[in-house]
């Protein structure tokens, strides 16, 4: 597969010399299908189908964040889209697990989908683990499609190794009173483009991402995230907290885009990025687009290294400064870790936090 | 007006009333071909008898205009052909020192303004500039006395200060910087040049005022200020046009150098017509402990593309940019800033207000760069946007890039409308709801005009309640 692309595009483009409407992206390398099998047992009212075949179709209007321009990468590789479905009026409690175990020098690209049938609920936890200072390739594709008054939590857990490269794509679609969450931790990998578009078309559907990073050493994060409200009283809300030291570079694009008819949406969105290093990179921007009166949208963004009030406070409980930061980076991504419903996961994160830090 | 029932809205018509929307006739005026050659340039750089090196610069920029493209981003400007404008209109007049010798109708629309009753009440100095040159400029000779220059840009070339401008015109906007940068350099025309000497504080402000009146012509004055270390100046810029049904542009250039412990107020209130492309430019390099503070209100102009950039490049170096937009009907207003923190301890501000109206488009950008080196630096920027129906639009493009991890960088935006909590507050204290509404933006308004000269700010809400006249 040769790709030679830009990806992660701004729905709206600014200065080109900020060099943040895109990223360049190519890749030269054959790239595998990797199915998305379902870990133990599949929970009660879940359908599985490894491949979805032509009832991809269905959904192939949604729009995704990373965006249509990686679609070759999947094309080529021959990619089975799995497909789970939460039956009709079923709250499913336990979460469905698929894990990728991504081996040394391997190169994947896997594609799921998610759908939640009215009144049905239901969440998906996507992990991607490697060996620690593995490298490769891996490109994943998640569509959700929520229905009437339904609910789809969808969890991705990064933890790859070190020189990994992955494309995490998700894009997510709300019937009316339907509602997506997005919860995603990024630790691993070596460079990492991820990216959420979310479609609200319909009366009341709402959408909610909690997003947490850790870019250490040479780690390269690029992320876009577009909300798109075009149904009346629409919600969405977006939280991004992570934390960059050594050489990292993180670039961070979240959009709100109100359009017209969507009256009485409201939307929010915050971003917190604690600075370790003075030589990491930190990106961001966070758009607000309005072609409607009736609504109310806000972002926030706070960036910058530990508080010294909050630095003093800790050194005077004894805690070293590198401590300090330490447990300041761990709790951002712990409030996020936190939304996620099943206990093994988040042990790996904690493992993953753990070996991280006792590097540095 | 009409009082057909919409909604549970009342429709009125737009009122157009503006004070800025008369002309007189270009007798015996001079003006060049349309268009953008290089026997225009020459023939225009001939015509002002500029220094060689001036006629050179003028063409190479036409050569880098040339090679340069559109922007990929913004507003589209395609309805703007350089053909069809003519890039110099030289009124039949020359410079004066005293209102009494400027032509009748020139000094009619500047009494119309009220420039020369400010420059009585309260100004140090005043350019008045009428198409493509100043026709009047004066300064108070206790300003002069103390060493101020404030002088027409082509007076300045052959001056004693000639080499002080040489070393400064489009150094800190280059014409490399965009396409209409590079137009700015090779068919500029009239302006002020500024030196403030060391130490000295200017208590009352100086003021240039642009008024367009030529149809489908354009406008490029080059407005340059250099204040010593320790100056302190307050300038104040307005702009003005009627409206015609062809465009007209404006593509002027400010360039700004306040030297160590200096402060710098530049005030503009924009209100060109709705006709016009603002393809403005302006750039301020502000030393060790200087200061500039941006205050802006933008309410003219078909479509604008005005971001004033602050490059702090010593340290503790301070920006502030103060900034309204006012976007109704038939408007694209894509305005903001640029904060370069280039230095250790930097701190920038911003604060913008923008409202969009009758299907007016308003754009909120900027980019906050903070350098490596720029250590401990601060950058908080505020932006707040007013939609007044749905016909409109409202964009927030705010980037940050920063470069070390000791810096506090903070940015909050908010997009809304009107608060009906509020208007029937208002309207149960016996307030038509026209009223309320006119109150309430104002009040959004506020923290920006406060920080106008008081007649700006007068101006300004004058201006509010013209164009929410009719909201309902």
């Amino acid at each position: 597969m040769n790709i030679d692309t830009t990806i992660n595009n701004l729905p709206i483009l600014t200065w080109n010399w900020l060099k943040i409407n895109n990223v360049p992206f190519s890749y030269s390398a054959a790239v595998n299908a990797a199915d998305s099998t379902v870990a133990g047992t599949l929970p009660e009212g879940v359908s599985y189908k490894a491949d979805a075949g032509s009832d991809t179709g269905a959904y192939a209007g949604i729009a995704t964040g990373v965006g249509k321009n990686t679609d070759s990468v999947f094309t080529e590789a021959k990619v089975r889209t799995a497909l789970i479905t939460a039956k009709k009026n079923v709250h499913v409690s336990a979460p469905v697990l698929i894990s990728f175990d991504q081996a040394d020098r391997s190169s994947t690209a896997s594609a799921q989908i998610i759908r939640a049938e009215e009144g049905s609920s239901v969440t998906v936890i996507i992990s991607y683990t490697s060996p620690e200072s593995a490298s490769g390739f891996q490109a994943v594709r998640t569509l959700c499609s929520a229905g009437k008054n339904a609910y789809i939590h969808l969890v991705k857990v990064q933890l790859l190794g070190s020189s990994f490269t992955q494309i995490d794509d998700t894009g997510t679609f709300c019937e009316e009173g339907g509602r997506v969450e997005v919860t995603q931790i990024i630790l691993g990998g070596k460079e990492t483009y991820a990216g959420v578009a979310a479609a609200l078309p319909s009366y009341q559907s709402s959408f909610k991402s909690d997003t947490a990073y850790l870019c250490m050493g040479e780690q390269k994060l690029d992320m876009n995230y577009i909300v798109r409200h075009t149904g009346r009283k629409t919600d969405c809300k977006m939280s991004v907290k992570g934390t960059l030291s050594g050489n990292a570079v993180k670039t961070y694009r979240g959009s709100i885009d109100f359009k017209s008819g969507c009256a009485g949406a409201t939307g929010n969105e915050q971003e917190e990025t604690l600075l370790l290093s003075p030589t990491v990179v930190n990106k961001s921007i966070p758009l607000i687009l309005c072609d409607e009166e009736d609504v109310a949208g806000e972002h926030g963004a706070t960036i910058g290294r530990l508080g010294e009030d909050t630095l003093f406070y800790m050194q005077s409980r004894g805690i070293s400064k590198q401590s300090a930061e330490q447990i300041m980076a761990r709790a951002k991504v712990a409030g996020t870790a936190a939304l996620i419903p099943d206990e093994t996961v988040v042990t790996k994160i904690n493992n993953y936090l753990d070996k991280a830090f006792a590097h540095e | 007006m009409s009082d057909t029932n919409d909604g549970g809205k009342t429709q009125v018509d737009d009122i157009d009333s503006s004070i800025y929307d008369f002309r007189y006739d270009e007798k015996d005026f001079y003006r060049n071909d349309p268009g953008l050659t290089e026997e225009i340039v020459s023939k225009l750089s001939d015509d002002k008898h500029d220094p060689a090196w001036m006629k050179e610069f003028r063409l190479k920029s036409l050569a880098v205009y040339n090679e340069l493209k559109v922007t990929n981003w913004g507003p589209d400007i395609s309805d703007l052909h350089m053909e069809h404008i003519a890039t110099y209109v030289r009124p039949n007049t020359k410079m004066q020192g005293d209102w009494k010798d400027v032509p009748k109708d020139i000094k009619d629309t500047f009494e119309k303004l009220g420039i020369p009753e400010a420059e009585r009440t309260s100004l140090a100095g005043v350019g008045a500039q009428y198409d493509s040159e100043l026709v009047y400029h004066n300064v108070r000779d206790e300003v002069a006395k103390q060493g101020v220059v404030y002088t027409d840009f082509e007076s300045a070339l052959w001056g004693p200060y000639a080499d002080m401008i040489r070393e400064h015109f489009m150094h800190l906007v280059t014409p490399r910087a965009h396409k209409f940068a590079a137009l700015h350099g090779a068919v500029w025309s009239g302006g002020s040049f500024v030196y403030v000497p060391k130490g000295v504080h200017l208590s009352f402000p100086l003021q240039s005022y642009f008024r367009l009146n030529a149809k489908g012509a354009g406008q490029f004055e080059h407005t340059l200020i250099i204040l010593d270390e320790g100056a302190d100046l307050h300038f104040i810029e307005g702009c003005s046009a009627p409206k015609y049904n062809v465009a007209n542009l404006h593509a002027g250039c400010v360039e700004l150098y306040v030297a160590k412990n200096a402060h710098l107020r530049y005030s503009t209130v924009e209100n060109w017509s709705k006709n016009m492309y603002n393809l403005n430019t302006k750039r301020a390099k502000v030393e060790e402990g200087g200061t500039i503070e941006w205050v802006s209100g933008s309410f003219g102009s078909h479509i604008s593309y005005l971001y004033p950039e602050s490059d702090l490049v010593g340290e503790r170096a301070h920006a502030e940019f103060t900034g309204i937009t006012f976007a109704g009907s038939g408007q694209n207003l894509d305005t903001g800033a640029k904060m370069m923190h280039m230095a250790p301890h930097t701190s920038s501000v911003i604060t913008t207000k923008s409202i969009s109206k009758g299907g007016g488009i308003s754009t909120y950008r900027s980019a906050v760069y903070i350098a490596k080196n720029a250590v401990g630096s601060k950058a908080s920027v505020s932006c707040q946007s007013l939609m007044l129906d749905s016909e409109s639009r409202s964009d927030t493009i705010p980037a940050m890039e920063v470069l070390t991890d000791d810096v506090d960088v903070g940015h909050e935006a908010k997009i809304g409308r009107i608060s009906n909590e509020a208007v029937f507050y208002l309207m149960s204290r016996g307030i038509s709801e026209e009223e309320a509404r006119s109150m309430i933006v104002s009040g959004f308004a506020n923290p920006v005009s406060k920080e106008l000269p008081l007649e700006y700010a007068v101006e300004m809400n004058n201006l509010i309640r013209l164009e929410m006249k009719g909201t309902l």
